[in-house]
């Protein structure tokens, strides 16, 4: 019985990853795209949304919130930008300890 | 699109449906609110919402304005009444307090609804936050 060889493995094509861009108005294009500058930039969103909880926050304290929703809604987005980034923040630090404990 | 969006889009159905029972408990506040023969009855207040451009804003619904039903009303007999005519008849606003409380129940269970959405995507990002741990 004869058994036919292995065939040679065709050419792979090259996988094409979506490029990703930078947060608009946080960084400009020849600015450097370094993790440290992506999480600024997510740090800086983080401070937008938390501002603007803190503001509704002041509202329904002085009784000029009409709408109880949007502070919640509010509440929420910061509570969720927060968890995302400190996650973020934990993925960075682990993977620089990992390369520090290093065996050399 | 800003990050966390459906947050923003079930935001804005609570607001419509905020002003929609705002606008029933006027009614049902001013169904007995008498008005004189030659003026106008009180005029059932009407929210009209419009989808958002999906592309443009990122979904939701907007309060386009507030409209005003027929202010010709029904004339009833309180001759007691210190603003009633000669004949004695008063005009009273032609607002139905069963269709009234039916809307009210759609509004509010609608706003649950939107609630209940929100509390799911809330759910859903932590979970995606989970993975990898």
């Amino acid at each position: 019985m004869a058994i036919a060889g292995i065939g040679g493995v065709g050419s792979f094509s090259p996988i094409d990853f979506p490029a990703v861009k930078p947060n608009a108005g946080t960084q400009s294009a020849d600015q450097a795209e370094g993790f440290g500058a992506r999480l600024n930039g997510a740090l800086e969103n983080l401070q937008q949304t938390t501002d603007n909880s803190d503001k509704l926050a002041a509202q329904m304290a002085t009784g000029e919130l009409t709408d109880v929703h949007d502070y919640m809604i509010a509440a929420t987005q910061t509570e969720l930008a927060t968890q995302l980034t400190v996650a973020v923040r934990n993925k960075a630090v682990d993977a620089f300890n990992q390369i520090m404990n290093m065996a050399v | 699109m800003p990050l966390f969006n459906e947050l923003s889009i079930n935001g804005s159905g609570l607001h419509a449906y905020r002003k929609w029972m705002d606008a029933i408990s006027d009614n049902i506040a001013n169904i007995n609110t008498t008005s004189a023969t030659n003026e106008d009855a009180f005029r059932e207040r009407f929210v009209q919402v419009q989808s958002a451009n999906v592309n443009r804003t990122g979904g939701g619904v907007v309060v386009n304005q507030v409209r005003y039903g027929s202010g010709e009303g029904r004339i009833v007999n309180q001759p007691e009444n210190p603003i009633a005519d000669a004949e004695g008849n008063v005009k009273l606003p032609n607002i139905d307090l069963a269709s009234q409380m039916t809307n009210l129940i759609v509004a509010q269970r609608a706003y649950q609804a939107n609630v209940q959405a929100i509390e799911r995507a809330r759910n859903a990002y932590q979970q995606a936050l989970t993975l990898g741990k």
